[in-house]
């Protein structure tokens, strides 16, 4: 949405933070594995997170292995499924889909850049379009995904930490709709 | 004395810039839940309608030539693969249909398959049985579209189900003057949030 957002700087916060309506969370980070997005969350609440990645375009660096949202800074062995559709860049020339069992919810494959919508209600659920690069399939290789929790027991109350297999940097909002 | 209106909005700006004066909040959000007649959102406006147990939704938005929108369904139906029904959600320009008047192209990947499908109907199609559902609405008269990116569940082989598809009114005569109804193909509850952006 492009309405006028609070900004709230979470980078270096050290507990979690309710974020409210019409405010947006801004943390930046360096070569980082870990992502702590350090905001609290509850049912009945829907955000929009952008991605954005300051690495470096390329064909190199990046990984294969899964980028994930970790709900409640921990992983759920096997109570994820995502779906994607994927076209990969013009040296591979060819296109993909799964959908396939996870532990979290799965963004994609670092490095990343793009958009989610996250509804955490009584159904747990993101949906995005990103651009993933720095791997030889990919530079620029376009990715839709839908990634859900399938386990209605748990309570969400901490949306969570970005887990990349490599180190990654660059900015994440995240902007409360509801 | 007087001052300047661009002096004051400078002010207002720089304020608002510093953090010391918070406007995020200020009437940007119109309540349409129960609304009994249609209300044209200004630009940087969002309607919220709030639903429950409902298989039509009166959006109750006036809608001018050369205006765009986001519109988010957040439904509240409990995840699963089952309670749906494995149909279409319709958006109903005008509240009405336009018999043949739509195509939508899609992609979709579920539990079961990757399929790809360009079906003809009488609205906009934006979902499928109960439907995360983020979409972006074009409104000008010789151009008339929605793109959508849908997470479905409530069906088998879902939850989730990815679909992103593009539909087009293939009308360049009629106008769209009320954004519209939602129809889904099974009873849902749930909230809708609608931006105008232009």
């Amino acid at each position: 949405m492009m309405r006028k957002f609070k900004r709230i700087d979470l980078t270096n916060a050290t507990e979690d933070y309710f974020l409210k309506v019409g405010e947006e969370a801004y943390i930046s980070f360096s070569d980082a594995t870990q992502i702590p997005l350090r905001i609290a969350t509850e049912a009945g609440t829907y955000y929009q997170l952008l991605l954005i990645s300051s690495n470096q375009g390329g064909m190199s660096g990046g990984s294969g292995d899964n980028l994930y949202l970790y709900p409640n800074n921990t992983s759920y062995t096997n109570q994820f499924a995502g779906a994607q559709i994927t076209r990969y860049n013009p040296t591979t020339g060819y296109y993909t889909n799964w959908w396939t069992t996870e532990k979290a919810f799965w963004l994609s494959h670092p490095f990343c850049n793009g958009f989610y919508y996250i509804t955490n209600g009584a159904v747990r659920e993101l949906r995005g379009i990103v651009d993933t690069y720095g791997r030889p399939t990919a530079y620029p290789c376009l990715r839709l995904i839908a990634s859900t929790w399938r386990n209605n027991a748990t309570p969400w109350t901490i949306l969570g930490t970005v887990v990349s297999p490599v180190p990654i940097s660059g900015e994440i909002l995240v902007r409360r709709l509801k | 004395m007087s001052i300047e209106l661009g002096l004051l909005v400078n002010i207002f700006n720089e304020l608002s810039r510093m953090g010391l004066l918070n406007v995020s909040h200020i009437s940007d959000v119109v309540n349409l839940t129960g609304a009994t007649t249609d209300y044209e959102l200004q630009v940087g406006q969002i309607a919220y309608i709030s639903f429950t147990d409902a298989t039509q939704v009166p959006l109750h938005i006036a809608t001018p030539n050369n205006s765009y929108y986001e519109l988010h369904v957040i439904p509240s139906n409990t995840g699963g693969t089952s309670g749906g029904t494995d149909g279409n959600v319709f958006l109903y320009p005008n509240n009405t249909t336009y018999s043949g008047a739509f195509y939508t192209a899609r992609l979709t990947r579920d539990g079961s398959r990757f399929a790809h499908d360009c079906p003809q109907s009488s609205a906009f199609i934006i979902g499928r049985a109960f439907s995360a559902i983020t979409a972006w609405i074009t409104n000008r008269t010789q151009y008339k579209n929605v793109r959508a990116l849908i997470d479905y569940y409530g069906i088998s082989n879902s939850y989730p189900g990815l679909r992103a598809m593009s539909s087009d009114w293939c009308d360049t005569t009629t106008e769209w003057t009320s954004l519209g109804t939602i129809v889904f193909p099974q009873s849902t509850s749930g909230e809708i949030l609608v931006f105008r952006a232009r």
